[in-house]
């Protein structure tokens, strides 16, 4: 039993820095635009509604036959209803803080459009924003959701959370939540073991004027990963045959 | 040319030369993904500390003009070097990481002769980083004021600094009074697809800085400059 299981592990281990040889994001996008009515790059009022929409410039495993850049289509996508739980702030000197905003739900949607419409109008939400990016076939929909798993602990890892700050000089900052995907005419896609995989909203935002558009909060430069869960950890072999002992 | 056209014509310059879009645009130069790994790394168990070098690598899905690329024939990759960490401020969750020096680079090569990218484990190897600097050198430029902030309860950060395009074979297609600008990225350590061996997966942009040729003047001014 003991090498039979040392062996599983060495062949999960092997699949899965085959697996990485290639790690392209599943959903990339270019850009993205945030708003929330009443909220401040550093501050975000309790029970804010923070929106995004965004187009998609390109598609990873397992949606490589989707061409985001054919003409007669538009990929697009569009977040909403996650509710400000407030911005948490934490100093790092006299005149430098971090400020950390926690999103409780969230729901995100991925549209697949044959009559590309898709523009970042000014001051949403308005005639365009979000009617143009949420027109379409929805491919994926998802909520974003709390979990602990990926931290293996009890790390307080909340749905969505925005961090920011008062002293970079670009303004940059970042944005994540983890999804489950729940729906979506692709959603078998994401099927692992019958399970959908949670999905991983991930990447950099900035408030810098010279790259904003009015009435926004936040450009984003993100994707979303395909986050089944793998052996990526880094482990020995002793280690291996020790979980499996 | 008569002195009331030419007024005309002046006024007409001047408000293009004042007008917002003029001032405040920037370029998107670079869309990049990819992974990251210390070199030098003299605490294995630590990330950001003193004397540790961050290396990044990846590719490079979006290129935007003024770049000329060709992204059925070639794959284009980056390389992120020579970045040492000089100074690390806990603070709570978070760490304030900065670097002196940098440099990002980005590489052409061929998709039908070159060596494809490979994020091979346990970096820096035999594929790590030298399938992402194989082929043409595309574009060169430094990095400066390079700093991470990281939470390392959650696990993400971002990082930005400064970027001067110096060389490669596309410095001649970005104008002098362009060639400065600034790079940004999230990190995740949250993402199950990064290889063993690596941090973070990285997702980033850099944006060059547009010149800046409007300067206020009232009418008067530009009337007497012409009398």
């Amino acid at each position: 039993m003991r090498i039979r299981n040392i062996a599983i592990g060495a062949a999960l281990l092997g699949a899965t820095l085959i697996g990485s040889a290639h790690a392209a994001p599943m959903i990339d996008w270019d850009p993205a635009f945030m708003w929330e009515i009443g909220a401040h790059p550093t501050n975000s009022p309790t029970n804010g509604e923070f929106k995004s929409v965004g187009v998609i410039s390109r598609f990873g495993p397992p949606f490589e036959d989707l061409n985001a850049n054919l003409p007669a289509f538009e990929y697009t996508f569009y977040m909403r209803e996650a509710f400000s739980l407030g911005t948490q702030a934490q100093a790092i000197s006299p005149t430098d803080t971090i400020f950390t905003t926690t999103y409780d739900g969230g729901i995100i949607e991925i549209f697949e459009d044959s009559t590309p419409d898709a523009s970042f109008d000014p001051n949403p939400p308005n005639a365009g924003v979000p009617t143009n990016f949420i027109d379409g076939t929805p491919i994926l929909v998802g909520f974003f959701f709390q979990t602990d798993e990926l931290h293996g602990g009890p790390a307080p890892n909340t749905p969505f959370i925005v961090q920011t700050n008062n002293f970079t000089a670009f303004d940059t900052g970042n944005a994540e939540g983890p999804i489950e995907w729940t729906g979506g005419t692709l959603l078998e896609r994401l099927n692992q073991n019958g399970t959908p995989c949670p999905g991983l909203f991930t990447g950099a935002l900035t408030w810098y004027p010279p790259v904003m558009i009015p009435g926004y909060l936040f450009r984003h430069d993100g994707k979303i990963d395909h986050n089944c869960p793998t052996m990526t950890n880094s482990a020995t072999w002793g280690r291996i045959k020790q979980i499996y002992r | 040319m008569r002195p009331l056209a030419t007024l005309v014509f002046l006024g007409v310059v001047a408000l293009a030369a004042a007008s917002p879009s003029a001032v405040s645009a920037q370029t998107l130069l670079l869309d990049y993904v990819g992974f990251d790994y210390e070199d030098p790394d003299p605490i294995p168990a630590q990330f950001g500390e003193l004397g540790s070098g961050y290396v990044g690598v990846g590719e490079v899905p979006g290129l935007f003009a003024p770049l000329v690329s060709d992204t059925i024939t070639f794959e284009y990759t980056y390389h992120i070097s020579g970045l040492t960490s000089v100074s690390v401020t806990p603070a709570g969750q978070f760490i304030i990481i900065d670097y002196s020096g940098g440099l990002l680079s980005v590489y052409e090569d061929s998709r039908a002769s070159g060596t494809p990218f490979q994020y091979a484990p346990n970096p820096p190897n035999g594929a790590v980083p030298g399938t992402f600097t194989d082929g043409t050198p595309f574009l060169i430029g430094t990095l400066s004021g390079f700093q991470i902030i990281f939470n390392t309860v959650n696990g993400t950060g971002s990082y930005e600094g400064v970027y001067s395009v110096t060389g490669g074979s596309q410095l001649g297609n970005i104008p002098v009074d362009r060639r400065t600008g600034w790079t940004f990225a999230g990190i995740t350590s949250n993402s199950t697809q990064i290889p063993e061996g690596y941090h973070h997966q990285v997702d980033g942009q850099i944006f060059l800085n547009q010149p800046t040729p409007a300067r206020t003047s009232s009418w008067g001014r530009i009337k007497a400059t012409y009398r």
